[in-house]
């Protein structure tokens, strides 16, 4: 369980937990952000192509995330897991995490952004699973891990692995 | 998912790309007026200014001031509507950002909300301010030259689609 300690940043209040998470928001939500996602994804792809996607996931995931990529990287996936945990639950996700092995799955049964996407009566793009795997997946690059993402369009669910992996 | 309070760092990566990009300028633009698009329909804010004018921009900025936890004041005269940002949560989160602020964000703000502006009839004046401090001051007058008179006293001000000069 997570304990959540607000403190004050920059003057804002902000929340923190045992282990500090880098970013970690309290107070109310503005989902329609969710919206903007999906119409910056159709953006791209009408514009510009899927490596300028991609490249955009990877500034997202490496460096503006870039304590959660640091532990990644020294084979700790434990903040990404905090990170994904509080974010789904903060937005009303349904969810379940489950580790076998060297394998965690975070299943995500609804989707809060997905969700409200459709839920306000838009169109799923046709390329949010892409931007679902470069998302994850650039966590994962050059790291100890693999990050895929299950999805099938247009579903409101997927299931994100991250399996740790060993070099023979 | 990308949580909803982290968009505008993922906005902010944007940004600097498109800036970076060959016609760094008509790519932000571009994507400015792609956004604007949808506000002008369904829910967003041209929805609220057809109906109710200067009360459907108070409306629908209260709307955000409350889901985007802004600390922001509004005013409604005769002649204008106001908003003065006193703490921009959207710019305080770039500032707080380990990727680092892009000096342009403050500049899809007019950028998508000027097109909606003017297509309902009135003249928008935004002052930046600064781009590295979390507020502005934002007027939509009903008067073009009432409009211009007030954008002489902005510090930095930001007329992407030269709206107090091309009419």
């Amino acid at each position: 369980m997570l304990i959540m300690k607000p403190r004050i940043l920059n003057g804002m209040m902000i929340c923190g937990t045992e282990s500090e998470m880098r970013y970690c928001d309290i107070g109310e939500l503005h989902k329609d952000f969710h919206l903007g996602t999906n119409t910056t994804i159709d953006f791209i792809m009408d514009q510009y192509d899927s490596g300028f996607l991609l490249e955009l996931c990877r500034r997202t995931a490496q460096i503006v995330y870039k304590d959660i990529y640091q532990q990644l990287q020294q084979g700790n996936s434990a903040v990404l897991i905090e990170h994904l945990q509080y974010y789904l639950d903060r937005e009303g996700g349904v969810f379940d995490i489950k580790t076998v092995q060297d394998e965690i799955s975070v299943n995500v049964s609804k989707c809060p952004m997905l969700s409200h996407i459709t839920s306000n009566g838009e169109t799923l793009s046709p390329n949010i699973g892409d931007f679902l795997s470069d998302f994850y997946g650039s966590w994962g690059e050059n790291t100890p891990f693999i990050i895929s993402v299950d999805y099938t369009y247009p579903e409101e669910s997927y299931c994100i692995y991250i399996r740790r992996y060993y070099a023979s | 998912m990308l949580p909803s309070d982290h968009f505008v760092r993922m906005y902010n990566e944007l940004f600097k790309m498109l800036a970076e990009s060959e016609h760094s300028q008509e790519g932000l633009k571009k994507y400015w007026m792609w956004i604007s698009r949808p506000n002008d329909s369904n829910q967003g804010l041209g929805s609220y200014i057809k109906v109710n004018g200067f009360q459907g921009m108070f409306e629908y900025w209260d709307h955000i001031k409350f889901e985007e936890n802004c600390d922001m004041d509004m005013n409604i005269t005769d002649e204008y509507f106001e908003l003065k940002m006193h703490k921009c949560p959207s710019l305080s989160k770039n500032l707080d950002n380990d990727a680092g602020l892009c000096l342009q964000y403050c500049e899809h703000c007019a950028g998508w909300i000027h097109p909606i502006i003017r297509k309902h009839g009135f003249f928008p004046v935004y002052d930046i301010i600064s781009p590295t401090e979390p507020r502005c001051h934002f007027r939509a007058y009903k008067d073009r030259e009432l409009a211009v008179a007030f954008s002489l006293q902005a510090r930095k001000l930001w007329d992407p689609y030269d709206d107090l000069i091309n009419v």
